[in-house]
Formats: C-alpha cells, sequence, structure tokens
C-alpha cells in the first residue's frame, strides 16, 4: 500500500514538472537571459497593429543597455537610431516572429528618433519612436 | 479464405509485434503510455504557452502552429494512423486530466470511477456529432493555422471539454464522440497497418467468467478485459477488447486490455493495410458522410492554402463578411451535400446495374468506405505539399519558441528553405495512385460482397472504379497539373 | 458480355484519344516577358503559362509591401517592395505544374500566398492519368477474369 502510494505521488510530481514546472522554467529562463545586462524589450509593429511599443523609451547617459526588439508581427521591421548611428553601417533587419539584440551605452544627452529602416506596410514612413536620454 | 489486398497480402495474414521481447511486458506496465502522455503534456505546455506569448499575429514563425499544423498534424495524416492506427490517441495528452479526475489517480488502478457516469445518449452514439464539430472546426482554418491564439483556444477547448465530459460521462465518450480530430483517425485508421485483437478467440471463449467468479467469491458477469480487474480498468473506450469482429475506428490503443486480461490473449498485430474496411459490420452513414467530408475539405484545403486563387484566401480569411459567410456555405454544401450526391448517382448506377435486392441506402453505405484509402492518400497529398515546404520554419521555432530572442540550438536564424519542393508532385501522384489501387481493390471485395452472384458484382463495380479513378485524375490534376 | 467487350473497348478508344490530345505540340520555343504583380496574399495572374523551350523572364512587382517569388523545381527566387521591381529569366526546360510561393513573410497568410507556374506539355499530368486509367481496366479485367 505504501509503495502504491508513493508512486502516486512520484507520478503527479511528474506531471506537475511537465506543466507549471515548464511554465516556470521558461519564465525562469528568460529572466536569467535579461539580468546579464538592464534590457529593454521593445515591439515592432507595423502602424495598422499598433506601431513601436513603447513609442518612448527613456535612458540615461552612460548606463549600458540592451534594446531587445521583438517582431511579433507579420512582416519584416528594421531598427535604426539615425542620430546616434545606431543601425547605419549595419542595417538591423528583423524578420518576422524573430528578435534583435542591441546593446548600447548612450553618451550624448537628448531626445532622438528611431524607425524603421524596412518597408512594411503602405504607412512605413510614419513607422518611427523616440529615444530619450537625459543625464545621469 | 485466401483474399489478399492487391493481389500481394494475404487478408488474415498477421504478426503479433507482442512476441518480440520485452514488447508485451512493456504494454503491460502502467507507465506505459503515461511516461509518453507526460512527455507529450509537456509539449503541449509549450504550446499552449506559444499560442498566448509567442508572438501577436506572426503566424508561419510561431511554435504553436508549426508544431499543431505543420508537425503534429501531417505526423498524423503521413505516419501515426496510417502505419499504428490510433496510436497518437494513447499517447495524447488532452483528454489526460478528464481521464485523470474519473480515475483519482494516475497510476493505481480503482475500477469505480468518479463522476456521474452516465451513459451517453443513444441517438448521439455515432459520428454525427464529431462530423459537424470537425466541419464547424474547418470554418476557422484560416485563423487556426494563422493566428497563435485560435489554436489556443481550440486545445483548450478540446482539455476544458474532455474534463467537463469526463466528470458526467462514462469513460472516454469525449473521445469517442465528440473529439474534433477523432472522426477521420477513427475512420483512417481502417487503413492502419496495425491492430488490437485477441490473439486466440479459443482463449476468450473459454475464459469462463463464472468459475473464476466463482472462485473469487463475487458474482462477475464479464470478461476481465470488458469489466476491469485489479491490474487495469474497463476498455476506457466501450470497445469489447476480445472481439474478433471489430473495427480499428473504435479503439483508442490504451493498451488497458493489454494490463487486464488474465491469459496474456491480448496481440498487438501488423496487418495487411486497409483489412477492415472488407469488415461488413457496422457499417453506417455517419461512418459514410465521414469519408466524403474529409475528402472534400481535403479539395478544399488545397485551394485555400495551396491554390492560386487570392479570393478563396480572403474568404477564408474572413477579409469581409460575406466573403466569409460564401467560403461557409459553399465548403459546407459541397462537403455536406454535393460530393455525396455525385457519389449517390453513381452507387444508384451500380443498384441498377448490378440488380441487387438489397436496398440501395446499404449499396451507398457499402461502396463509400472505398473512398477511405483514397481519402487517406489526398490528405496525405496535401501534407507533403505542406511539409516539404514549410517544415524549415520548424527548425527555427524549436529554438526561440516563443518569439522572446533565445537561441536553445542555435538554430534560430535558420531561413525559411523550401526542400525537395521539386519531387513533391511525383510523390503526391505516387501516393494517389496507390491510394486508387488499395480503393478499387477493396471496391472489389466490396461488390462481391454486397452482390449476391460475380455478374452482378461486375456490373455493379463498373460505375464505382469509374468514380474511383475520374476522382484520383481530378485530385491528380488538382495537385499537380 | 459480349456486349460489354465491345462498349469497353470503345471507351478505351475515346480516353486514350482524347487523352493525346493534352500533348498536342507547343509551338516553337520563343522569349516572353511576364509581369507578375504580387499583393497580400495573391498574385496577379495567378497562374502563367508557357511552353516548353522558352525563354521567360518574370518582372515581379509588389503593390503593397515586400513580397517574394520563389519557382519549386527551378529554385529560383526573387522579391520586390513597391518601387522596386525583382527580375528572374530562365529557360523553362522542366515541364508540368511549379508551385510559386512568396518567399517574404508579409502577412498572416504568407504561407498560402501561391501561384503556379505551368510549363506546357504536362507529361507528368499525361502519364499519371494514363497509370490511373491502367488501373482501372485492370482492376476491371481481373474482376471479369476472376469471375470464370
Ligand atoms: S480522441 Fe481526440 S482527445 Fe481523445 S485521445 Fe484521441 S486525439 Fe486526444
Ligand atoms: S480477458 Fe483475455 S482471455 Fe478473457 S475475454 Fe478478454 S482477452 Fe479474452
Ligand atoms: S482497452 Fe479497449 S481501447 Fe484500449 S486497447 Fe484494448 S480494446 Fe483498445
Ligand atoms: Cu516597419
Ligand atoms: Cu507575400
Amino acid at each position: 500500500m505504501q509503495k502504491k502510494q508513493i508512486v502516486e505521488i512520484i507520478a503527479g510530481l511528474m506531471i506537475i514538472t511537465a506543466t507549471a514546472g515548464a511554465i516556470a522554467g521558461t519564465f525562469l529562463y528568460e529572466d536569467m537571459l535579461n539580468n546579464e545586462r538592464k534590457t529593454i524589450v521593445i515591439l515592432a509593429l507595423a502602424l495598422e497593429f499598433g506601431n513601436w511599443s513603447p513609442p518612448e523609451i527613456k535612458l540615461v547617459e552612460g548606463e549600458p543597455v540592451r534594446l531587445k526588439i521583438r517582431n511579433t508581427d507579420t512582416v519584416t521591421h528594421g531598427f535604426a537610431v539615425p542620430e546616434l548611428g545606431i543601425g547605419i553601417d549595419e542595417p538591423v533587419e528583423i524578420k518576422a516572429g524573430h528578435v534583435a539584440k542591441i546593446d548600447i551605452t548612450p553618451t550624448k544627452k537628448g531626445t532622438f528618433l528611431y524607425v524603421c529602416t524596412v518597408w512594411c506596410s503602405k504607412q512605413h514612413p510614419k513607422m518611427v519612436g523616440r529615444i530619450i536620454i537625459s543625464e545621469k | 479464405m485466401k483474399d489478399k489486398i492487391l493481389g500481394i497480402f494475404p487478408l488474415d495474414w498477421r504478426y503479433d509485434i507482442t512476441s518480440l521481447p520485452y514488447v508485451r511486458s512493456v504494454l503491460k506496465s502502467r507507465w506505459v503510455p503515461f511516461l509518453i502522455i507526460v512527455f507529450n503534456l509537456f509539449f503541449f505546455t509549450i504550446i499552449l504557452m506559444a499560442g498566448v506569448v509567442g508572438g501577436v499575429s506572426a503566424g508561419n514563425y510561431n511554435f504553436a502552429i508549426m508544431f499543431v499544423w505543420i508537425l503534429w498534424w501531417v505526423m498524423l495524416m503521413l505516419v501515426f494512423v496510417p502505419f499504428f492506427s490510433r496510436i497518437w490517441c494513447s499517447t495524447c495528452p488532452l483528454p489526460a486530466f478528464g481521464e485523470w479526475i474519473q480515475r483519482l489517480g494516475f497510476l493505481k488502478v480503482r475500477n469505480k470511477l468518479f463522476g456521474l457516469n452516465r451513459k451517453w445518449p443513444k441517438q448521439l452514439k455515432n459520428m454525427w456529432l464529431m462530423n459537424f464539430l470537425f466541419l464547424g472546426t474547418t470554418y476557422t482554418t484560416g485563423f487556426l493555422t494563422t493566428r497563435p491564439i485560435a489554436t489556443f483556444i481550440l486545445l483548450m477547448a478540446i482539455i476544458l471539454g474532455s474534463v467537463v465530459l469526463s466528470t458526467v460521462f462514462e469513460r472516454r465518450s469525449f473521445c469517442l464522440y465528440c473529439c474534433p480530430v477523432s472522426g477521420f483517425q477513427g475512420l483512417y485508421s481502417n487503413i492502419a497497418m496495425t491492430e488490437i485483437r485477441c490473439k486466440d478467440p479459443e482463449v476468450c471463449r473459454n475464459h469462463n467468467v463464472s468459475t473464476r467468479a466463482k472462485a473469487l467469491g463475487c458474482d462477475y458477469q464479464q470478461r476481465d478485459c470488458v469489466r476491469g480487474n485489479e491490474n487495469g480498468y474497463a476498455c476506457p473506450w466501450l470497445e469489447v477488447p476480445f472481439n474478433q469482429n471489430r473495427r480499428n475506428t473504435y479503439c483508442g490503443m490504451c493498451f488497458e486490455c493489454f494490463k487486464t486480461c488474465p491469459y496474456d490473449n491480448m496481440a498487438f498485430n501488423l496487418r495487411p493495410p486497409a483489412t477492415d474496411l472488407v469488415l461488413d459490420k457496422k457499417r453506417g452513414l455517419d461512418e459514410a458522410w465521414k469519408a466524403f467530408m474529409m475528402l472534400g475539405i481535403a479539395i478544399f484545403f488545397f485551394l485555400i492554402m495551396q491554390g492560386p486563387f487570392g479570393f478563396l484566401k480572403d474568404w477564408a480569411n474572413a477579409k469581409t463578411l460575406a466573403g466569409y459567410l460564401s467560403y461557409i456555405s459553399v465548403h459546407s454544401t459541397f462537403n455536406l451535400l454535393i460530393f455525396p450526391g455525385i457519389f449517390f448517382v453513381f452507387s444508384y448506377a451500380s443498384h441498377a446495374l448490378g440488380r441487387t435486392e438489397l436496398p440501395l441506402k446499404r449499396v451507398f453505405i457499402n461502396f463509400s468506405y472505398t473512398l477511405v484509402p483514397l481519402g487517406l492518400m489526398a490528405w496525405i497529398a496535401f501534407s507533403v505539399g505542406i511539409i516539404f515546404a514549410n517544415g524549415s520554419y520548424l527548425i527555427h521555432v524549436i529554438s526561440d519558441p516563443f518569439g522572446w530572442g533565445w537561441n536553445l540550438l542555435g538554430t534560430a536564424n535558420f531561413p525559411w528553405t523550401p526542400f525537395m519542393t521539386g519531387m513533391v508532385p511525383y510523390m503526391q501522384i505516387g501516393g494517389l495512385l496507390l491510394g486508387l489501387a488499395l480503393s478499387l481493390d477493396i471496391g472489389f471485395k466490396i461488390a462481391r460482397q454486397t452482390f449476391k452472384n460475380r455478374d452482378e458484382a461486375v456490373m455493379g463495380f463498373y460505375p464505382i472504379a469509374a468514380f474511383l479513378t475520374v476522382t484520383t485524375m481530378f485530385l491528380m490534376w488538382l495537385f499537380t497539373g | 458480355m459480349k456486349n460489354g467487350k465491345l462498349i469497353l473497348l470503345i471507351i478505351i478508344f475515346v480516353l486514350l484519344t482524347s487523352l493525346s490530345l493534352t500533348l498536342a505540340q507547343p509551338e516553337a520555343p520563343r522569349e516572353r516577358e511576364i509581369t507578375i504583380e504580387a499583393y497580400k496574399f495573391a498574385y496577379n495572374p495567378e497562374i502563367i503559362e508557357v511552353n516548353q523551350g522558352d525563354k521567360v523572364t518574370i518582372r515581379f512587382i509588389s503593390t503593397d509591401v515586400h513580397h517574394g517569388l520563389y519557382i519549386d523545381g527551378y529554385e529560383l527566387k526573387t522579391d520586390a517592395i513597391p518601387g522596386h521591381e525583382g527580375e528572374i529569366t530562365f529557360v523553362a526546360n522542366k515541364t508540368g505544374k511549379f508551385t510559386m510561393r512568396c518567399s517574404v513573410t508579409c502577412g498572416a497568410f504568407h504561407p498560402y500566398m501561391i501561384s503556379y507556374l505551368k510549363v506546357k506539355p504536362d507529361y507528368r499530368l499525361f502519364g499519371s492519368i494514363l497509370l490511373a486509367l491502367i488501373l482501372f481496366l485492370s482492376s476491371i479485367v481481373l474482376m471479369v477474369r476472376k469471375e470464370r
């Protein structure tokens, strides 16, 4: 009798690991990846689906961050901050379902536009957001 | 009888896989198929999660869409059903919660099931409900295969539906009569090259219930495999495991009968393909319609997903309400009325030419089973066209299942790479011709069953053979011409 | 049964003659320029037909977003965004139907964005229909013979 109950408990634990454990595990892994460096997640979406989100990113001068741009859209987008020289020499092209990671340490303060560099819809030229870099 | 399938495989040829070492003891263990269910549960947890968090609309770049509709669906059609019958149902995690609730446990055996254990209503003890539920599901195919959240909703509906129905109705009533993917697995597993049957009917006949009952001092009415015992549950699929004249259709391959049989008399047989179709037992209009609908739906799916017509895609994608409604009505009318109607004309001709005394309805039903091999091959041809062109997405999503920028296996940047697309039409033609050969062969055998003498059988076979051949030609033209 | 045989022979004759019509000699090979317009989620024209040996140039235009064109079997690829055309030139030496599909993710129905290239004459279709007919006839012959 005792043995049977232990077996039941083992089986139950296996099920919990496969479900709740898997979910917790994925979030922990994601957290671990994000802890390497301060991470800001930006969603890239064509204008019809909501544009860049968030449309405004606040950074602090001299503080290293990682921009993680998730393209959850169905078309390719690009990413560039022309005034900061990001995505100019090496164009950043993010295919649908893909993610681009850009590590930067802002050195200039001010407000800069970040833009999409791939023709993604008729309203593509309006796909812009703002980066605000403040003093330390 | 020396009847042969395709003139090669004798109808009654069998090879018992459990005669190999270890196989039987594995199947008798209560950890099987539990462990595989847990493994699949893990996969489906990831799928469900990806359906919610893995991107809003990146259809083809989503783990849920890719693994459910590209991998799982194609595997069902290409491997599981044709070779291993309903083996998927034995390892399916979706109704597992319902079953564990009924059993109030995972591995232990407790033959008094929790829940109301109602009998399923008699009028619904057939495939009709599943036919309509499946048809309903195909209305949303445009969303299911392109919007991750739609896949999430469908899978959750199956899980919740099975939990609710398991607490109300007895055993696997949900799987038998409701699950949208159950019907076609049941129908096409008639073709499967494996089956679960008893080894020796003589042993079952001599399995004397009353002596054993007397020995144990209780009043058993039924044999262990039907009633369940301390080693396993009564057949959850409401089958009579020892019945030799059953078809694969309603056996979920749960292996409980291997565990319950005190004489080790169950066998997991290899067998020639399509033998169940020759069995003249419990054929019905519900399964006939399933056969029509599946073939019709394969044609529609091909046109929507692999055809060149933009307006059809806009219909299925619900660009306009009117378009979507036209899709639903054209799709339903064709599958429920027009296609069966065309087949009716041919079976009418067969009935008239064969001059049988059997009612026309019987002829119609019997011959509708000839569409099963062809239908499965049409689905295989459709699936081949999808997997070779779009299978490479799988390599991407497995490394980054949620679109969070992970790179688990280092393949997150694997680009879309169509694979062997030049060969696909040849595979499709080969499959369809094989389907035609099997269908003709089955038609021929059914004709001899249905008509009194051979002269009549020949006459009655003509129209059906013509129908099958013309349908095959149409499919070959559609897919490759 | 004699009647039956006669009817069968006539059917075979009619089927074979009509079938061979599908192989009618195409015109002599020539150069063709074909414009294909892409929009979400189809192409215009939906099907293009050329003859074996033709030198085909496809001008590929997109009317809305970034689209691609990949030809199965020929394994050729191009893409276009509004204002930038793509182009493919090839000699159509393989016959049959080839699926052309979008190769740049362009929206929900992107994987279903498809058109056909048909290179005539279609020997493959001819052959497969012939095989189906042979299966049909042999099943009947087998059945009739078994009857004796
Ligand atoms: S019938 Fe449906 S829910 Fe039940 S086991 Fe089979 S696939 Fe799973
Ligand atoms: S318990 Fe075993 S021997 Fe008895 S009827 Fe069932 S399969 Fe046959
Ligand atoms: S117990 Fe029933 S459903 Fe399970 S394998 Fe045996 S016959 Fe099939
Ligand atoms: Cu963009
Ligand atoms: Cu496109």
